[in-house]
């Protein structure tokens, strides 16, 4: 019989490989790329900066000359530039994730000054709101969540103090900080000189706060090295973990290079602590809490620890005798049978065997008539006879124990183990009874106003070292050790090894030097994509070989090198794009246009928006004037229909995520987002239509309109157009309104006098609650011109 | 069996709400297969439209009953004779599996041969017995490892460890869904979710629409079984009031000269919306069955939920799981017997009464029914461990080697049996069925080659059966 059983190692190989790699050992072949050949692709020649196309352009700054340059070529003109209404909702909506206020409208309107425009963008990028915008769409690409993945046993599976990472990103666009500052700090805080300010240990969390993976180290690291290389990169270093990567320059002893540098990083053993509760009395009760959980844990522990003790105590005749039988036992899994099935302690079992072939335990006197007169012929009276006297010592009331109770003391008996030995044997059994009292831990940490903020920092292990190649990714399989060093391809002749600790300072600054092809083209493209609709290179996170070059690789260029020229700020990259006309031009593509260039891949006209789901949320709650603009902190329940927060600030369940997440595109967060995706699905509507969220927001806006406006009908129309659209109603809107105003009010007679179909369990929405809704529902309240 | 007087009408309704979902067209962006299907970019322009598969499929759509925990193949669909005469001996192989196992434990069930073709069934799964002849039984599987979690992940994801879509996500990327009134991915599990948690029916890397929709079948109130699909404050017909009013706004909108095939299709789905609550709460209510349908599957949770999977495929759902119930019923580490015989019992007389019913309405030909669980169980008994199951010698341990699982309709070979486990059903040694088979198979049945539907992501094709899997040839008719 062959039972072609399957080896450990060999599933992890398969998860990640090819089907032809598997008969290959990845050190033995020929990479399956030409390091010469690779290093021409356009993505991996050195950036230089292109030269502005010198064409009849008009006015314009030197993005419109890059796309005008290819609109013209094929016999195109871009837009017309928008008008000022659809020009501040768009730049608004862009860097805030909020809709302009009608009174904002009305004074850009009317601002005819050359300089409007720019003192608007100056106003949006300096609101605080501007961090909480783009600070969202970083955190898509750190593929950013509150809880491990999945529960465990010895704890919660929250990450109670992600927020302090979130709040870092939000702070850090708000402020203004120099990109390459930026990925320093998130690659290798602990290592920086911060100026005595140890809150920028939370940008870690970049690296931390991925899936746990049932705390798997090789899988920590791999994601670690995925959400680096594809989210800073633009490469999938990952698929070089088990051999060569099968189209990119990344050859497995690169990916080992990099596993050398997370495998000698660790998490710090507590987690520092970087903000205090303002309240110290609050401080102290959480404190005190946690003292007394910790205790309650001890307390059961020791409980646990007796309990086994006493158990194994009992049955001491038992031991005696399993010992007796057990004189074939050769093989570990043998030994495991015959201590399972004779309900006693592996260990002890251990200790009893060794114990009773020493001279001591022969002549001792509480053992001298097992051997003398049991063992061999009386076994079975023996082993009762044992476990009674062993039962009946351990009960204090009766005498006459006095010697076995001596036993059970004495040094080098089997019973009277190191406690803490036994707390390490019986490890699972504890954790089983002391969860409860954990998990309220995690409880206490969650919602404690007195819980001070953490960082979900790293550190250096004591003794960096260099990794082994695992041979087809498996670990048990070890090829030679590589150094701690860059990627091959990014690092030209000159590349050295890491000998600064684990060598992560290293790595950020081989990512930040200006001399990497790839950080810049990589970001700016993201910029672009996040803003423009659609990136200039359509695979974000991947730049590899197999991506061809994009149409507009100078515009990538000219902009990553203006980028890294401006000292890496991310804020003078917005001004670049959106003082372009390109980004100014109207919504409304031109027919002829669309014909010769359907998908918009030259940017004839901007594209329209959809409202992503956190700006949607954000704008529910900000027309209805329940938005509350309080920044950072603890996270917040998104299915709380009360929850007024900012979207951003609410708690994202790695592998639960609330529904609602996912109805509207919100990205998985098991690994780095390359972008969201866009779909319309009737749970949207559903959402839209039923959810207690959107009652309460229809309803606190018709009570809005109702307090500003009064009772004429007319009024509140116009009111509910400057609220939610930023602009005056037309006739037919009119119209349309006060009919349905009208026809409600007689349904509402007619409902009177019999009962609806469906039974209203709630109060009835009046009708202006129900018009308020329909408002919020509308096409023109989700897109963006 | 023509006798069942609905068959027509059943058929003319099915044809009709396939059609209501066919308003969706406005978002069919090009989504042609093949093109989109071997990669299409992260702006994909997914939607559930209905989509043709690589070749035509025999199956249409799938009902998936889980039997989480691992049910014991030697107690239910495996016979082993052998394995009652060596009872309470140690047998002379013996395999390593999660726990510590000890000697021979025979089967305390009966089996007997059913149907034309005879095969041999244990007295639990009586009534399932008698549909055997429609039922493709396969008695060799084998999974990689004995642990739960990743079985589950390695049966519905073809990845044990990793995040990957599951192969509802993939079936209804590729294929859509008939009814857009209707979640096109439904898992069903009464009382809170399996081991594994939604994982099972993660969309991954796929958009989130592909995601399946969980049910939790406790509820018997629509509204706790679908998120928003009622509305506490407003009716039907004043929400219709509602709709038209926002038809007549979006039309201003649009007639504005800013016309995007966007505005159309969320128009749509507002209108789709309007009747997914009445037909989500149809689909769920199983008091509109005849009376005589609800006595052939019984009473009780199991009997509820399964007949609601009929009312789901034949409404058009893709992919149904139905799930036995929260973390893992069929885990009998002790007291097999008493448990098994309860879960049976429970299960039995509607899965048979689910095979009968989709045989009398036509639909057993083209839903393929799928039974089994993770893994299976030893033929040996599970011995007692300090600190698990209580000291209880009357259980079988976790079993990756061999197992049984089966299918029906959908195109399968009925009264067929394939493969085999040792003389003492603890390994599968003849014609081996691995997980990945079995989902290349199931993938061939719904029309697709397995490894032909792929979805690129962080640089490389990825696909259900990861880098494995051979069609099955000899389980399709």
């Amino acid at each position: 019989m062959s039972y072609g059983l399957v080896a450990s190692s060999q599933l992890l190989v398969s998860s990640f490989c090819f089907s032809s790699s598997l008969e290959t050992e990845a050190t033995a072949v020929d990479p399956a790329f030409n390091m010469a050949v690779a290093e021409t692709h356009w993505a991996f020649v050195p950036l230089g900066k292109p030269a502005i196309p010198t064409i009849d352009s008009g006015p314009g700054n030197e993005v419109d000359a890059f796309i005008l340059q290819k609109l013209q070529e094929r016999g195109l003109k871009p837009n017309p530039l928008t008008d000022k209404r659809s020009l501040i909702r768009r730049v608004t909506y862009d860097l805030t994730g909020l809709p302009p206020t009608y009174e904002e409208v009305q004074s850009f309107v009317a601002d005819e000054s050359p300089d409007a425009y720019e003192t608007l963008v100056d106003r949006l990028l300096a609101s605080s709101a501007y961090g909480e915008r783009w600070g969202r769409h970083w955190l898509d690409v750190a593929r950013y969540a509150d809880s491990e993945g999945r529960p465990n046993f010895r704890k919660g599976n929250r990450y109670v103090y992600a927020h302090t990472y979130r709040d870092y990103v939000i702070e850090s666009f708000n402020e203004g900080k120099l990109f390459d500052r930026f990925i320093l700090e998130q690659i290798a805080a602990d290592q920086l000189d911060l100026g005595g300010d140890n809150k920028k240990l939370a940008a870690l969390g970049f690296l931390t706060l991925g899936n746990s993976f049932f705390r798997r180290k090789d899988f920590i690291i791999d994601d670690q090295i995925d959400v680096i290389t594809r989210g800073l990169q633009g490469l999938t270093v990952s698929c070089a973990r088990c051999h060569d990567h099968k189209f990119d320059p990344i050859p497995t002893k690169d990916y080992y290079s990099l596993h050398g540098i997370f495998n000698s990083s660790e998490l710090p053993e507590e987690l520092p602590i970087i903000q205090y509760p303002e309240n110290d009395a609050d401080y102290e009760a959480y404190l005190a809490e946690l003292a007394e959980n910790q205790e309650r844990v001890n307390i059961r522990s020791e409980g646990v620890i007796d309990e086994y003790l006493f158990k194994q105590t009992s049955v001491a005749g038992t031991f005696l005798g399993a010992i007796e039988e057990g004189k074939t036992i050769e093989s570990e899994d043998d030994f495991k049978v015959f201590s399972g099935t004779n309900r006693v302690g592996r260990e002890l079992l251990r200790r009893w065997i060794d114990y009773v072939e020493t001279e001591e335990a022969r002549s001792h006197p509480v053992l001298k008539d097992w051997f003398e007169k049991y063992a061999e012929s009386d076994r079975e009276a023996g082993i009762n006879h044992y476990n009674q006297i062993f039962s009946d010592a351990l009960s204090i009331e009766l005498e006459g124990f006095e010697s076995v109770r001596a036993f059970l003391t004495e040094p080098g008996t089997p019973l009277n183990p190191d406690r803490s030995d036994v707390a390490v044997w019986i490890d699972g059994e504890i954790r089983a009874e002391t969860n409860s009292i954990t998990k309220g831990i995690e409880t206490i940490e969650w919602t404690h106003s007195g819980t001070p903020f953490r960082a979900h920092s790293l550190a250096d292990v004591v003794e960096p070292k260099d990794s082994p190649i695992y041979k087809r990714g498996d670990p048990k399989n070890l090829g030679d050790e590589v150094p701690r060093q860059f990627l091959e391809i990014l690092s030209g002749d000159g590349r050295q090894p890491y000998t600064v600790g684990s060598g992560r300072l290293g790595l950020a600054r081989d990512i930040t030097n200006p001399n990497n092809p790839l950080t810049a083209r990589v970001f700016v493209n993201r910029v672009w994509g996040w803003r423009m609709g659609t990136p200039l290179v359509d695979t974000p996170s991947d730049f590899g070989v197999r991506t061809p070059e994009p149409v507009h690789v100078d515009l990538l260029n000219w902009l990553a090198a203006s980028f890294i020229e401006s000292g890496w700020s991310i804020k003078a990259l917005h001004k670049m794009i959106v003082f372009s006309n390109t980004y100014q031009q109207s919504s409304s593509p031109d027919p002829d246009s669309l014909v010769a260039d359907s998908e918009n891949s030259l940017w004839h006209h901007f594209p329209k928006a959809r409202l992503d789901f956190e700006s949607m949320r954000d704008t529910l709650l900000s027309v209805s004037g329940n938005l509350d603009p309080t920044m950072g902190g603890v996270q917040q329940d998104i299915l709380d229909p009360t929850s007024n927060r900012r979207t951003v600030y609410s708690y994202y369940d790695r592998t639960e995520p609330a529904g609602i997440f996912q109805t509207f595109d919100h990205p998985s967060s098991n690994a780095s987002a390359p972008a969201r995706f866009e779909t319309i699905v009737p749970q949207q509507a559903l959402f839209l239509m039923n959810s207690p969220f959107i009652i309460r927001q229809a309803k606190f806006l018709a009570d809005r309109i109702e307090k500003k406006a009064g009772d004429d009908t007319e009024s509140r129309i116009g009111e509910y157009y400057r609220a939610v659209f930023q602009r005056e109603a037309t006739e037919n809107e009119l119209r349309a309104a006060i009919e349905f105003i009208d026809v409600l009010e007689a349904f509402a007679v007619s409902e009177a006098a019999e009962v609806s179909t469906i039974s209203e369990a709630e109060e009835p929405l009046t009708g202006w609650e129900l018009y308020a809704q329909t408002l919020l529902l509308s096409n023109e309240f989700m897109f963006v011109d | 069996m023509n006798y069942h007087p609905q068959q027509n009408s059943v058929y003319s309704r099915r044809d009709f709400l396939n059609r209501c979902g066919m308003g969706f067209g406005a978002m069919s962006l090009g989504s042609l297969l093949g093109s989109e299907l071997s990669g299409a970019g992260p702006k994909g322009s997914s939607t559930l439209d209905p989509k043709a598969p690589h070749f035509p499929a025999k199956a249409k759509r799938i009902i998936h009953i889980f039997a989480n925990g691992g049910p014991s193949q030697v107690d239910t669909f495996d016979p082993k004779p052998l394995l009652n005469e060596w009872h309470g001996k140690p047998l002379p192989m013996t395999l390593k599996t999660e726990r510590t196992t000890g000697a021979a434990f025979g089967s305390p069930f009966k089996f007997k041969p059913y149907g034309q073709s005879g095969t041999e069934v244990s007295e639990l799964f009586s009534h399932v017995g008698e549909c055997m002849d429609d039922i493709c039984l396969v008695r060799s599987m084998h999974t990689n490892v004995p642990n739960h979690e990743p079985s589950l992940l390695l049966w519905n994801c073809g990845e044990a460890r990793l995040a990957r879509p599951s192969m509802g996500s993939w079936l209804t990327y590729g294929l859509g869904t008939e009814n857009q009134n209707l979640p096109g991915f439904v898992a069903m599990c009464p009382n809170g979710l399996p081991v594994a948690d939604s994982m099972n029916w993660q969309n991954a890397f796929l958009p989130g629409i592909y995601q399946g929709t969980y049910i939790d079948t406790k509820h018997e109130d629509v509204e706790k079984l679908l998120e928003n699909i009622q509305n506490k404050h407003t009716g039907y017909d004043k929400q219709r009031i509602q709709l038209d009013l926002l038809k007549k706004l979006n039309g201003y909108h649009s007639s504005r000269g800013e016309d995007d095939d966007r505005f159309d299709a969320r128009i749509q789905s507002f209108e789709l919306a309007y009747r997914m609550q009445m037909e989500a709460t149809d689909a769920f209510d199983i008091s509109k069955e005849p009376k005589y349908i609800r006595e052939m599957y019984g009473e009780g949770l199991q009997a509820r939920q399964i007949l609601i999977a009929r009312r789901l495929a034949e409404r058009g759902v893709r992919y149904t799981q139905v799930w036995t119930g929260f973390r893992q019923p069929w885990d009998n580490h002790d007291d097999l017997e008493i448990r098994h015989r309860k879960l049976c019992e429970e299960c039995d007389k509607p899965i048979a009464a689910l095979l009968k019913d989709l045989k009398m309405r036509g639909l057993l030909e083209d839903t393929l029914v799928i039974w089994g669980g993770e893994f299976g169980r030893t033929p040996v008994v599970e011995l007692s461990v300090p600190g698990a199951n209580q000291g209880k010698v009357n259980g079988r341990d976790h079993n990756n080697h061999g197992f049984s699982m089966w299918m029906a309709g959908g195109g399968v070979r009925g009264g067929y049996v394939h493969g085999a486990t040792d003389e003492f059903g603890f390994a599968a040694v003849e014609n081996r069925v691995h997980i990945h088979d079995l989902q290349a198979t199931i993938l061939h049945l719904m029309g697709f080659d397995h490894e032909k539907l792929t979805y690129r992501y962080a640089g490389r094709d990825f696909r259900l059966t990861d880098v494995h899997g051979n069609v099955v040839h000899d389980l399709i008719a």
